[in-house]
């Protein structure tokens, strides 16, 4: 899966350089995801702007990422959500529960506490 | 043929992750061909791509098996219909709970139950009926 990690002073960015996250690769989405978890500091930044789709199973893919990160001590935000993926995040509310950022430099930019 | 014939367009699909993108690539093209906005072609992305998916995951189809999915429009409605030859659905059609995630603490927010809620947000008219060894799946979504 194509997932590029880019480390920043600010913050860690997760690229994901797939167009959809869907119930067909949910899984290996968040096994990858889980592969990182070494490498990554308290702020995790995952640029979405190559997404184009995400169904319930990659929204649920994306909410176990954040409970991984968080159990080891990262904050996961998201960046760059493209249309129809911040649709099904606002349907399920899960909008409220991400600190979203236009973009992967509008995040680095912004500190959220 | 057209979306607004009296058939309507079928597409199939067997029930395998792999062949619902394809056919959802099909339907989307074919939506925008027939002039649907970008926001209601979105909404049939999404509605068939949790309803499709939800039979790979959950009717008991084997991989080899057929889905046909029917779409018309009609009074400015999208009437859309989904054939399988699962296990019968459970009676009645699960409701969706209603999700308040931004109450919870992190390690605590669901990872799954979304498919259901974003079905009956998006759509009108849901039913389910047994048709011979079958699964009809029906909905509709204003087009407009």
């Amino acid at each position: 899966m194509d997932i590029q990690l880019q480390s920043h002073p600010k913050a860690d960015i997760v690229h994901v350089g797939i167009s959809r996250i869907d119930a067909g690769c949910a899984i290996q989405f968040k096994d990858s995801v889980r592969a990182l978890l070494d490498k990554l500091g308290d702020r995790v930044i995952l640029d979405l702007g190559q997404v184009e789709f995400v169904d319930s199973s990659g929204l649920g893919a994306i909410v176990a990422s954040m409970k991984i990160l968080n159990g080891g001590g990262s904050q996961l935000e998201l960046a760059a959500l493209q249309p129809n993926v911040n649709k099904v995040f606002r349907l399920t509310r899960m909008d409220k529960v991400f600190v979203i950022h236009g973009s992967p430099a509008e995040a680095l930019e912004r500190r959220v506490s | 043929m057209c979306l607004a014939s009296d058939p309507g367009l079928t597409f199939e699909c067997i029930a395998t992750h792999a062949s619902i993108r394809c056919v959802l690539g099909r339907i989307v093209a074919c939506l925008h061909s027939e002039r649907l906005s970008t926001d209601r072609v979105s909404d049939v992305q999404i509605v068939l791509a949790e309803a499709l998916n939800n039979i790979v995951l959950h009717s008991g189809c084997a991989p080899t098996d057929r889905i046909t999915v029917t779409l018309k429009l009609r009074a400015g409605r999208l009437e859309v219909e989904i054939l399988d030859c699962g296990n019968p659905m459970t009676e009645p059609l699960p409701r969706p709970c209603p999700l308040r995630p931004e109450t919870l603490p992190v390690q605590e927010l669901p990872e799954g139950r979304f498919g259901w809620l974003i079905l009956h947000k998006l759509t009108q008219d849901i039913a389910h009926r047994r048709v011979g060894i079958h699964n009809l799946l029906s909905f509709s979504i204003t087009a407009q």
